[in-house]
């Protein structure tokens, strides 16, 4: 509906400003424009500098204007991007000119990308990190692993190890909430971006700018104050068409892996542990002998040992293709990439498959009218089921090495414990392989299409008119079937699960822009209005109790339980926007923004905010005192900027404001049906949550003060930030009185504080004809604390881990403080501990152990992160080293969990057991009992790693030309080839808040994150 | 430039949206004041009550957060373990991680600990969330613009007041005082100043309540699974016998047991109608608990379902029966899980030894063998109760030992057998699945006879009680018995022999002054003497009669001081 009344909008507007143009007698001027390589540049625009008439050059570069008679004292101004603008004089007699135009200096008139336009960087008051276009490489499924240690302010962690590599999280400057996503905003050519991180090929970006500063940030409203980052895709070249190959194959391995016990160590390590402890109150000691299973001694005695960790994972690959069209003619620039990634994950049947096909088209319609849309089409495919890793008692990690997986025939057996009635009650455990057997197709096609309509107002120089429109669309399918040779199919007589799900986001955005300079004022105005709605609906079916396994997920109507599941939301965003530039002679800048933002599901008595911004920007090189300065001239830069605004985190999903009724479906006996019991099934609702009229947006103040240096010429470029971020009315769950019924209500109560320092250095060391070193630094420093809770008094939730002054994830516990050992004067203080036992640190000082000896253990989040690479160049080879680093933070060791089961069911980790003969402070006895307060391990996570080396070599342009061949590069990638790190579990990045069991498995439980080498060619023609 | 401008503005603000464009009109979500506008979404509302009354019997926390690391599993931790377990007849067999420890130890390890606890929150914001469920339906029942008889009105109010009283009767036994809340709460008006209601006066509104169900109510239940008047009443019954009012608890007693709908199980009957077996357990058998299966006996029954959507599960089958499969017999577990041997079971809960002795003579003070007694009795009991196992092939015997007093973690002491359930033959996978989803009796009119005997003991009339008792004596092939037999002790075991974890015992003996110390609950004297376990840990006092109002309670009235309840 809103898309129509904007097109309708959008033909009045054109019709009303077609003007007819009349023509004078005139004189015929032709010409051509060719580059400094002598290749002829099409698309340039050409006209007297006196006149508003422009014509463009065609493909050969050639030109013809038309210019009156009368014309004097005038010139020929020849315009394009890419090239620093030319004037010639105009000379009457000169029928035929040949112009050589001049490639910009990227340094002078480099532009950056703000939001609804582009500023040059040089005006730029606000923060924005560039994302690293060299490392948008082959080598990165998607563009976020591409800007880890990157970029400065922006850090990025691989939260667990898939095929697919999307399981990461970003944060810019900080966590600024405590409960809601604190993911940055994506805006991808111009449009809000709704997909996942993996849908964008990251060889189809041209370039990323990350937002940070409220300044920066605030244009973007409710949805800022995560960060923005700003893609986008790339455009035709102006000049010939030319064809680009990119191939890179790679294969991968875990970096690490838990140091599992085999069968022969396990065998003793159970048969010696104590079950119940030979000193405690007098009784006899029982030793996990007693425990063995049959089948235990059985697999001991053969020397039947499984490696299920083995069994379960394999070499990693990684392929990927792209293929790319572009260049321009006159009046078009195009864009077509198609592209194919095929990851094959560390465990087996994790695979992940990308096809996408791009086509960005720029279309200069009449002289004031250019349409321009960028399609990607994009095929997502996740088929297969890998083996269960890390499931509670399941996993293979877990798994008993005394165990069967296959049988005699060599098929998987289903409870590899058979008879696995010897470790009942513990509930039967099923091969943990037996997801390999599984069916499931999994595919997502996705249609993500930006288009826009620019209008340059003929009469008034600077003027323009943009209607940006944005769809999304994307359709998931997935079946999952469980046949009689899995577990779950086993216990479910056949199991099919058939999901599918469709999401929509439209946008339409409406921009009058206007800029211009006046002498030494120039001014920037740009309005904005758009809507924004994105819908979801999925259907999942799940049916069980099959008559056979042929019919796999087309059986449901024969299913003899079916369950169905469907959800649905809808979501609006109603936005306008206004922001001025003002600039003095290039020395004083300043930006002031304002932005409404109204959301459906905000409650509806907060249904628009208001998120105002400032920024001052000061160039001090331009200042006459200046030049006073000794040292000026190695000065080329040197810009103070300040910014300070409110913008939101959207927080609040569709309809959390409404009350709800949470499904509760009663059966009942059909009266008539006797003893056969043909149960009716009645939809029963129960209360689930109470109205929230007032839940809005979270906000965020932010204060930002930086410093751009250039020196020598650029070749030196420094930057540095101090940033001050607020966040208050963060969404909580407030618990509430149970005698209302329900237990919590979401509220906007919370506060955060995130201060830190940005520091970003890059240096040309060395430039010779033949050899460069360019090194480039970037570190980050930020400290996170929560500032207010409830708002009640209550400065700690327990419940939550949540402490008034403390970051917002933190460790929280009994700290361990060694091994107990024999006469240890602690032992009064852990009453009915034993030598062995694992000690808890006094906290309190008092006289035993008790909940007041619990205390923080380190944040989460690293506290500082930071990446340094260097580059070397000599003639055509080039070699790049690139360090990334995170640090100040613990983490849960989880590793060290001694979570045996209370059988001794489960296999762990080789240690170095307490004896007392082996008085050791690393770890406890061997004993079922020996850390009864579940003290956990936490380690200092900091770490450095060598991410990527990269050794190129470019093939020399004398040997290609015969070939015509313009560019053939050859490269080979090693990444995460080292880590240093105190951190004793398999990886100081994976999450342990990832773990989704309730113990605390997953984490360093999880998949290793790889280590791989890649090697890939780059062709264009 | 001007004329720009002004088509400029007009081209936008032609954009502009209607008013609408930002309200909800969510299509999967259902917000109160769409679904109670007619006859139809009030009894979805019912329905999710009685989803939640099922819950009893299913795990405590199924419908709170599972997300949240730390909440114990669902399939272990019962509901209604504290309803019944931690007294005279029931102790805890195997004290898993979970809470089942604290029945076993109340003062010293228990009740302390359950400030804090879980289980005691979890079961405390379940009953209130089942209030706030009743809330809404009496007082949106009130709005003039639905379209109904005032009869349906009648029926549908009287069984959501019903369940409103269910809820208080639960939080009055359990935590005493508790704030009374009628109303519907909303967002807007978070009330953090509730104030513990006297229990007389919480006892005051069930009886308006019931008194209401009583009058609007028909005798038949709308459909099966649903109240029916005669709920209102045994609970109407129960509250008079605990305020004293045992004339009127008469009255209502006689009132149910006249009712021609209800009649005692007295023949066999039903799906294993000529398999051996008695009518006592003939009316716990998958097919033959509901009325419409013939169990004239029944007053509600818990419907669930195998394999249906809403069926759900129950899981008193896990919790009371006990774990047989573990038992060791020259070095095997020979028993194996079987549908003949009643399923799996993880024997959480047990009956203690001097449920047993109630069936004996020396006990039960009966002339002549009470051994016939089909609830319990050595020989006639057989089918009410698991005293041996048969396995192997030839096939052997192994007696279960049952003459010392019960201890924990064993798997050789004898289990109730009316909980027995496990999957159809036709699915064979599934033998140790850990749920079960049989129908389930309730409430049944055994218990009204045995109210009627309590209030004519306390009316004096010893006779009437005798005469009242031996009908269900009668039926269960049990000696009878004469008005010298009568006392409140004879009542309670006689109802522990009739109603062994289907009463709610607790609250029985909690309901039950003591007559050698009438200042106190016949709980603690009963408790102490006959669950050994308890005894040897540590003897229950006047304390631990009431749970501790949960932490959160305490801790979410910020704007007034919740007072705790005595010794916590």
């Amino acid at each position: 509906m809103l898309v129509k009344k904007c097109l309708l909008a959008l033909a009045i507007f054109i019709s009303a400003y077609s003007i007819a143009q009349e023509v004078k007698t005139s004189v015929f001027i032709t010409g051509t424009v060719m580059g400094s390589d002598k290749t002829p540049l099409s698309g340039v625009s050409v006209k007297l500098k006196s006149s508003a008439k422009k014509v463009i050059s065609d493909a050969d570069g050639k030109f013809t204007i038309i210019v009156d008679s009368t014309v004097q004292n005038d010139s020929l101004v020849f315009v394009t991007d890419g090239f620093e603008k030319h004037k010639v004089l105009y000379d009457k007699l000169i029928m035929n000119y040949t112009i050589t135009l001049k490639e910009t200096d990227p340094d002078q008139n480099e532009v950056v990308e703000v939001g609804y336009g582009t500023q040059k960087k040089k005006d730029v008051t606000g923060a924005i990190s560039t994302g690293p276009k060299d490392q948008l490489n082959a080598s990165n499924n998607n563009f976020s692993e591409g800007q880890k240690g990157a970029v400065s302010g922006v850090s990025v962690t691989t939260n667990s190890s898939s095929a697919e590599g999307n399981n990461s999280s970003t944060l810019v400057r900080g966590r600024g909430s405590i409960l809601s996503n604190t993911a940055p905003l994506i805006i991808l050519d111009g449009t809000i971006f709704t997909g996942s991180i993996s849908d964008i090929n990251p060889n189809d970006i041209e370039n990323i700018e990350n937002l940070k500063d409220a300044s920066s940030i605030a244009i973007y409203g409710s949805r800022g104050s995560n960060g923005v980052t700003i893609i986008k895709t790339k455009q035709g070249k102006k000049g010939k068409m030319i064809f680009k190959y990119d191939g890179s194959y790679g294969v991968s391995t875990y970096i690490n892996k838990p140091d599992l016990m085999n069968g022969n160590d396990f065998y003793n390590f159970k048969s010696t542990r104590i079950l119940v402890d030979s000193n405690a109150g007098g009784q006899t000691a029982v030793y996990g002998a007693t425990v063995l299973t049959s089948n235990e001694i059985y697999n001991y005695q053969h020397h039947n040992s499984t490696d299920w960790f083995d069994l379960a994972t394999q070499h990693g690959s990684r392929m990927q293709q792209t293929l790319s069209l572009s260049g321009s003619t006159e009046k078009t620039r195009y864009f077509f990439s198609g592209s194919l990634l095929s990851v094959q994950g560390i465990a087996k049947n994790d695979q992940y498959k990308r096809y996408t096909l791009r086509s960005n088209v720029e279309y200069l319609a009449v002289k004031w009218l250019t349409i321009t849309s960028n399609t990607q089409i994009s095929v997502n495919n996740r088929d297969g089921l890998p083996a269960d890793i890390s499931g509670t008692g399941t996993g293979v990690v877990y798994f008993n090495p005394l165990t069967t997986p296959y049988d005699t025939t060599g098929k998987l057996t289903l409870y590899p414990w058979d008879p696995y009635k010897t470790i009942s009650p513990v509930e039967p455990i099923g091969n943990p392989l037996s997801n390999l057997l599984a069916i499931r197709q999994d595919n997502a096609y996705r249609i993500g299409s930006a288009n826009n309509v620019k209008i340059d107002f003929p009469f008034l120089k600077g003027l323009s008119y943009k209607l940006n429109t944005g769809v999304e669309m994307e359709y998931d399918f997935r079946n999952t079937y469980y046949g009689l040779n899995t577990v779950t199919g086993f216990t479910n007589q056949g199991k099919a699960t058939n999901y599918n799900h469709v999401k929509r986001n439209f946008l339409v955005e409406n921009i009058l822009n206007y800029a211009h300079d006046f002498g030494v004022h120039s001014i920037g105005v740009t309005l904005m209005y758009s809507s924004q709605s994105n819908d979801y609906n999925s259907d999942s079916y799940t049916g069980t109790t099959f008559p056979n396994d042929v019919l796999t997920n087309y059986q449901m109507s024969s299913a003899s339980k079916l369950t169905q599941t469907t959800s649905y939301y809808k979501q609006n965003n109603l936005s306008q926007l206004i922001r001025l530039n003002y600039g003095f002679k290039g020395k004083y800048l300043l930006t002031v923004s304002t932005r409404r933002d109204g959301y459906s599901a905000f409650g509806d008595n907060k249904k628009y905010g208001i998120f105002p911004s400032a920024a001052l920007g000061w160039q001090i090189t331009k200042e006459h005192f200046f030049e006073k300065f000794k040292y000026y001239k190695y000065i080329t830069n040197l810009k103070l900027r300040t910014s300070f605004g409110i913008t939101g985190n959207q927080a609040v999903s569709a309809y959390s404001s409404l009350a709800n009724f949470s499904t509760r479906t009663y059966v009942r006996i059909d009266s008539a049906s006797g003893s056969t019991q043909t149960p009716i099934v009645e939809n029963g609702v129960l209360p689930s949550k109470l109205a929230n009229p007032l839940l809005g947006w979270e906000s965020q103040k932010e204060f930002d003060l930086g410093l751009d240096i250039g020196l020598l010429k650029g070749r030196i470029n420094i930057g540095v930030d101090y940033y001050d971020k607020n966040n208050y009315d963060l969404l909580l769950l407030r618990t509430l009185p149970p005698e209302m019924g329900i237990t919590s209500l979401t509220q906007n109560i919370g506060k955060v504080e995130n201060t830190g320092i940005e520091f970003t250095i890059s240096t040309i060391n060395i430039s010779n004809k033949n050899f460069t070193w360019s090194t480039q630094f970037n570190y980050s420093n930020n400290k996170n604390r929560i500032t207010e809770l409830y708002g009640n008094g209550n400065d700690v939730d327990l419940t939550n881990l949540w402490f008034k002054g403390q970051p917002i994830n933190v460790n929280y516990g009994y700290k361990f403080d060694g091994v107990l050992q024999l006469n240890d004067k602690n032992l009064g203080f852990q009453t009915g501990s034993l030598p062995g036992f694992v000690k808890v640190k006094n906290i309190s000082g008092n006289a035993t152990v008790s909940v007041n000896d619990k205390t923080i253990i380190g944040q989460q989040d690293p506290v500082y992160h930071f990446g340094f690479t260097n580059t070397f160049k000599y003639k055509n080879l080039s070699l790049s080293i690139f360090f990334q680093g995170a640090g100040g933070n613990m983490k849960l060791d989880n590793l060290q969990t001694d979570n045996t089961g209370s059988q001794i069911t489960n296999n762990v980790i080789k240690r170095n057991w307490w004896t007392p003969t082996n008085p050791t402070n690393e770890h406890w006895s061997n004993d079922y009992n020996a850390n009864p307060l579940g003290v956990k391990i936490y380690e200092d996570a900091s770490f450095i790693r060598l991410r990527d080396i990269t050794l190129s070599y470019n093939f020399p342009k004398s040997l290609l030309s015969k070939a015509n061949i313009n560019n053939f590069r050859l490269y080979i990638t090693a990444r995460n080839l080292a880590t240093i790190t105190k951190f004793k579990g398999i990886d100081p990045e994976l999450d342990v808040n990832n773990a989704t069991t309730s113990d605390g498995r997953g984490g360093q439980w999880g998949l290793p994150l790889t280590k791989e080498f890649t090697i890939g060619v780059s062709l264009t023609f | 430039m001007k004329k720009i401008l002004i088509l400029s503005i007009i081209v936008i603000a032609g954009l502009s949206c209607k008013k609408t464009y930002l309200v909800e009109t969510p299509k999967d979500v259902l917000a109160p004041e769409d679904l109670f506008v007619n006859k139809a979404g009030f009894e979805q509302g019912l329905y999710g009550l009685y989803n939640q009354i099922r819950q009893e019997r299913g795990g405590y926390y199924q419908d709170s957060k599972p997300s949240n690391p730390g909440y114990t599993d669902p399939t272990n931790d019962i509901s209604n373990g504290i309803m019944m377990v931690g007294t005279d007849n029931a102790y805890c067999n195997y004290p898993g991680s979970s809470n089942e420890k604290y029945y076993n130890q109340w003062s010293t390890g228990g009740p302390i600990s359950l400030v804090s606890d879980d289980y005691n929150s979890t079961v405390f914001s379940w009953l209130y969330k089942v209030i706030l469920g009743a809330n809404m339906i009496i007082h949106r029942a009130d709005n003039p613009a639905i379209n109904w008889t005032s009869a349906e009105k009648g029926q549908i109010v009287g069984e959501a007041k019903t369940v409103r009283a269910w809820a208080y009767r639960h939080l009055t036994f359990l935590w005493g005082a508790v704030p009374l809340v009628l109303d519907e709460s909303s967002g807007l008006n978070v009330k953090t100043d509730y104030v513990r209601t006297p229990v007389a006066q919480i006892r005051n509104q069930m009886e308006q309540d019931l008194l209401y169900a009583d009058s609007a109510m028909s005798d038949q239940a709308v459909v099966e699974g649903r109240f029916s008047k005669a709920v209102a009443d045994h609970y109407l019954t129960e509250l008079y016998l605990a305020e004293g009012r045992y004339q009127e608890a008469a009255n209502i007693a006689n009132k149910i047991i006249s009712n021609p709908m209800y009649k005692l199980i007295t023949a066999r009957y039903g799906v294993n109608k000529s398999s051996p077996g008695s009518p006592f357990t003939d009316m716990f058998i998958d097919g033959n608990s509901n009325r419409s299966q013939g169990n004239t006996e029944a007053i509600w029954v818990i419907q669930n379902a195998y394999l249906s959507v809403g069926g759900d599960y129950n899981i008193m089958r896990r919790m009371w029966v006990n774990r047989y499969d573990q038992i060791s017999i020259g070095g095997k577990n020979p028993i194996t899980v079987s549908i003949a041997n009643g399923g799996r079971g993880l024997g959480r809960y047990a009956a203690t030894r001097y449920v047993f002795q109630t069936f004996s003579p020396t006990v039960d003070g009966r002339t002549g063998s009470s051994s016939a007694d089909q609830r319990g009795g050595a020989t006639g009991g057989i089918y009410a109760w698991r005293y041996s196992w048969t396995y192997g092939n030839p096939v052997s015997k192994l007696n279960l030992n049952y003459n010392t007093d019960e201890s924990i973690n064993n798997s050789q002491w004898p289990n109730p057998r009316k909980w027995d359930w496990a999957p159809p033959a036709n699915y064979p996978n599934d033998v140790s699945n850990s749920s079960g989803y049989n129908c389930q009796i309730y409430l049944r009119l055994a218990e009204e006879y045995l109210f009627l005997a309590e209030a004519q003991y306390y009316l004096g009339d010893l006779a009437g009680a005798a005469q009242t008792i031996n009908v269900l004596r009668a039926r269960a092939n049990a000696p009878l018995i004469t008005a010298g037999d009568i006392s409140i002790d004879f009542i309670l075991d006689e109802r522990s022999r009739e109603l062994f974890t289907e009463e709610h015992r607790r609250y029985t003996l909690l309901r039950v002054r003591d007559p050698q110390n009438p200042a106190v609950p016949i709980w603690i004297r009963r408790t102490n003497a006959y669950n050994k376990v308890i005894a040897n840990n540590a003897p229950v006092i006047a304390n631990d009669t009431l749970l501790p109002l949960p932490q959160s309670v305490i801790n979410a009235n910020i704007t007034l001081p919740m007072p705790q309840n005595p010794g916590y």
